[in-house]
């Protein structure tokens, strides 16, 4: 059992979530150094206020990996899971516990790491706080997946939760449906940091000197985190869309309706910079930024799907592609030129690439 | 008619079906062969699902000269369709409807046959694999195309719903002309149909029964 749990939620888990968890690294160990990383543990240490703010981002790091693991047992292709019930609860929830473990990884090291600095300074208050929310999450989420387990009934509750409109889904909104069924932490998590980017940029602004660039490289920054999002978009046309080329659409069909979707996709970042876009800067240039903001993330889709694929080498771009990026935007290159060579690009790729990529 | 010539599927560098050259006539075709033997490989490589090397054309359009009118001619239905819980049937059929440029009237039809509008405007994830399979098959015949390629089409269905998919495949080929490549384990099912050729897909090609 512990095989097969491994297998289709543990693997899947870390091979779906690379690109995620390499955003996570990069900032975490990108944008600190050691010596903050051992002040910010030495205050989490000191500070129960601190340390509680830890233990609520890894309290969220648990709630994405529950989702995914609820989500793995009710999928279709994994029905052969419903043979668990087959094993005593003992056997199953120690399972479920050691998936569990598992998939909290990424906060867990840190908060081992933590540990260590807590026995060494003989803080027995906080190394009993940081082990109780580790284990708290492990038994939480063991529970929760036995109890999923216990009432495996999609059909139901799929059922429960669909809205029964009469009217018909248009084919670009299929996946920002998928995304807010089935992605809905990662959807709010990814909005979160691009609004909160876009809001900082944009709260900035009035304070000093500055000029339409830094808008422009919060919409880079913003763009950028949307890599994940792309590629679930990938995964998702592979999974249950192979069919797409099959239809007789030509490529300025599959493009607007891509634009279309990444459009709606960004709805929260231009709602963001909309209210929060600073005064004194004209609309034409708000709408520059907007056109900006689209064109970047529509680039990075058609890498993503036609030249990266399932090899998950999007960081690249995200690196030495955002890097120079954010250099030209330095040197004043226009943020429009980006955006027509970008959205040129991406046409062409598409036109060359749709039938030919495996 | 569709011809195959110098045609290669791989995956990883593995091949997995070759054929030199393949003149499939106008008909009802039957193609046979194990699990894992290619069947579906060639089938999505016909249907321009897969790349491949090689040239794949139906009654002169090549594949990948002129992509869009091939797909007018040629539609396919997959063997294990996966569609995602949320969407129902009529979201996507509708959209594979427009996309084929059908009418309305010809998806009631064609969905009124095999029971479907009772329960399309529910989600996929509450459908029973017999219901999903009768989706996929029904949007083969969407649009006006002159080849349909239907993978394992009889799977999970019962049998009324066996005896639709076989009269509709009839009434398509004699009533309009269209040709299709079928792959079905249940052999008696096929024997209603008019079939021209059987074909074995076995040790990575493809020959003539």
């Amino acid at each position: 059992m512990n095989r097969i749990l491994y297998l289709t939620i543990v693997r899947e888990y870390y091979r779906q979530n690379a690109v995620f968890i390499f955003v996570i690294m990069m900032f975490a160990f990108g944008f600190l150094r050691s010596t903050e990383h051992l002040a910010l543990i030495d205050q989490a240490l000191d500070s129960l206020t601190v340390l509680s703010g830890l233990g609520v981002l890894w309290l969220l790091h648990g709630i994405k990996v529950v989702s995914f693991a609820v989500r793995s047992l009710t999928l279709k292709q994994n029905e052969f899971l419903h043979h668990l019930l087959a094993f005593r609860p003992f056997q199953r929830l120690l399972a479920f516990g050691g998936v569990m473990f598992a998939l909290i990884q990424l906060t867990f090291l840190y908060a081992l790491v933590m540990m260590v600095f807590a026995v060494g300074e003989g803080d027995w208050r906080s190394l009993a706080v940081i082990v109780a929310v580790n284990a708290g999450i492990v038994c939480a989420g063991a529970l929760v997946l036995e109890r999923k387990v216990r009432r495996l009934n999609s059909r139901q509750n799929v059922r429960r939760k669909y809205m029964r409109n009469r009217l018909r889904t248009p084919q670009f909104l299929f996946y920002p449906r998928h995304l807010l069924s089935r992605q809905t932490l990662l959807f709010f998590l990814t909005k979160c940091f691009s609004a909160a980017v876009l809001m900082g940029v944009c709260l900035l602004y009035p304070t000093d000197d500055y000029d339409v660039r830094l808008l422009s490289l919060g919409c880079l920054l913003a763009a950028l985190s949307q890599t994940v999002i792309l590629q679930h978009l990938y995964f998702f046309e592979r999974v249950h869309f192979d069919l797409y080329r099959n239809l007789p659409l030509p490529a300025r069909w599959w493009f607007g309706s891509y634009l279309c979707t990444i459009a709606v996709l960004l709805l929260p970042e231009a709602v963001v910079l909309a209210r929060n876009f600073p005064e004194g800067v004209g609309l034409g240039e708000g709408l520059l930024q907007l056109f900006f903001l689209l064109a970047l993330t529509v680039s990075l889709w058609h890498y993503q799907a036609y030249v990266s694929g399932s090899r998950g080498t999007a960081f690249q771009v995200l690196f030495f592609g955002g890097l120079l990026l954010a250099l030209l935007i330095m040197f004043k290159i226009p943020g429009w030129a980006f955006a027509l060579a970008g959205m040129g690009w991406s046409y062409f790729l598409l036109k060359k690439r749709f039938y030919t990529v495996e | 008619m569709l011809k195959i010539q110098n045609f290669t599927k791989s995956y990883s560098g593995q091949k997995i079906i070759a054929v030199d050259e393949l003149v499939i006539p106008n008909g009802i075709h039957w193609f046979r062969g194990g699990n894992g033997s290619g069947k579906s490989s060639f089938f999505r490589s016909v249907a321009g699902i897969v790349p491949f090397e090689g040239q794949i054309s139906w009654n002169g359009t090549d594949q990948k000269a002129a992509p869009i009118m091939y797909r007018i001619k040629v539609s396919m239905s997959e063997a294990e369709p996966l569609y995602p819980e949320f969407l129902s049937a009529f979201d996507i059929l509708s959209f594979i409807n427009s996309a084929r440029q059908g009418t309305r009237a010809d998806l009631e039809c064609l969905t009124d046959r095999l029971g479907i509008p009772a329960y399309w405007k529910n989600p996929c994830g509450t459908y029973s694999s017999g219901m999903l399979k009768k989706v996929a098959v029904i949007s083969a015949f969407l649009g006006s195309p002159e080849l349909i390629i239907l993978d394992e089409p009889l799977i999970t269905l019962d049998a009324e719903s066996i005896a639709v998919i076989t009269a509709l495949v009839h009434e398509f080929h004699s009533g309009r002309g269209v040709s299709f490549l079928l792959s079905s384990h249940q052999d008696t099912a096929l024997d209603h149909l008019p079939l021209s050729c059987t074909y074995q897909v076995e040790n990575q090609t493809i020959f003539r029964v």
